[in-house]
């Protein structure tokens, strides 16, 4: 088989398919042995192997083409071909709808999350008992530093009410000693007094924040409980 | 090649080599460059251009060469934002694929 008897054949084997689409499939295999030269026909024809192949191949590539129509599109590169995505679509249902708005979902998930909690029951409580006593743990921390600077700040202004009445007889027996001492327990009421003020500050401010934080929590986890439950009583 | 070419690996390859030329190339300069790459039937060639054609990626023109009329194909901008996708995609892919052959023992 030559060139031109290669082409012939093509052309009738293309019969079928609309005149656009041959008319261009063969100028392209006329290009192509063009481009390829004289010298390597016979080398282009055992590479094309036969009419009949490439027929064959480019009727898949239309039939693919006009399902792959809208394949590539805003949502995106699929990963796959379509005769993959077909596949794949079939074997699952509703492969393309989100949660638990269709039926069938909703009561396939619920069943497969409920079997899966049960299972996994091993590893999450434990695991959700620890992290409630971590997050316990840590805001006990949090409220025992809070609360020993103010216990701290009192302590400096009970030792310098202390250093004070030490001091202050001390001046008429030592003015020099005696003013250091006094000014020092002045100092020591004023740290105290400081830091008394920024514990209370923390507390009245800190406490509440994380109360707050932990019913936030709670509250998110139940809402979302509640509303995968609805989900369910829907179906 | 051990490995399978996919449809969308084979598009991205044809992208690539046909948008290196400004001007375009043609049919049988494609399936020679895209051999030097993956081992690929001329049969298979073919179609992949025509329906990237199809889907705006690829455009084509006549031009006279040798006393005669020879197809260009050309890559549009739909073509080129494809490429560009399909970089990425492939970056991230390989990327992960490449450290997870050299996390394995393949050092003996």
């Amino acid at each position: 088989m030559d060139k031109q008897q290669f082409l012939a054949e093509l052309k009738q084997l293309l019969g079928d398919i609309p005149a656009v689409e041959r008319d261009e499939a063969l100028e392209y295999y006329e290009d192509y042995f063009e481009d390829a030269g004289v010298e390597n026909e016979s080398t282009i024809l055992k590479e094309l192997e036969s009419p009949e192949k490439i027929a064959f191949m480019i009727k898949a590539g239309l039939r693919d083409s006009d399902k792959s129509i809208g394949e590539f599109t805003e949502t995106g590169f699929s990963g796959y071909g379509p005769a993959y995505k077909d596949e794949v679509a079939n074997t699952i249902p509703n492969s393309d709808d989100r949660g638990f708005t269709t039926r069938r979902d909703g009561k396939g998930m619920s069943l497969l999350l409920i079997i899966l909690l049960v299972l996994a029951a091993p590893i999450w409580v434990p695991v959700a008992f620890g992290l409630l006593a971590a997050l316990f743990g840590i805001s006990l921390a949090v409220f025992a530093w809070i609360f020993a600077i103010a216990i701290a700040g009192i302590g400096c202004i009970v030792v310098g009410a202390i250093i004070l009445i030490v001091g202050v007889p001390g001046i008429f027996t030592l003015p020099a000693g005696g003013i250091l001492i006094t000014g020092l327990g002045l100092l020591t009421i004023g740290i105290g007094i400081l830091l008394t003020m920024a514990g209370t500050a923390l507390i009245l401010k800190a406490v509440p924040a994380v109360l707050k934080l932990i019913a936030k929590l709670i509250g998110a986890v139940i809402s979302k409980f509640s509303l995968y439950r609805k989900g369910r009583v829907e179906v | 090649m051990v490995f399978n070419t996919g449809s969308a690996l084979l598009d991205a390859i044809v992208l690539a080599i046909v948008s290196k030329d400004e001007e375009g190339t043609y049919g049988y300069k494609i399936t020679q460059e895209v051999r030097t790459v993956i081992e690929l039937s001329e049969s298979t060639l073919y179609p992949v251009l025509r329906r990237l054609q199809k889907d705006e990626c690829l455009e084509v023109y006549d031009k006279e060469h040798a006393g005669r009329n020879r197809r260009y194909y050309k890559i549009t901008e739909k073509g080129c934002a494809m490429l560009k996708m399909y970089y990425t995609e492939w970056h991230s892919y390989s990327k992960k694929v490449t450290y997870l052959f050299e996390e394995g023992r393949i050092h003996g």
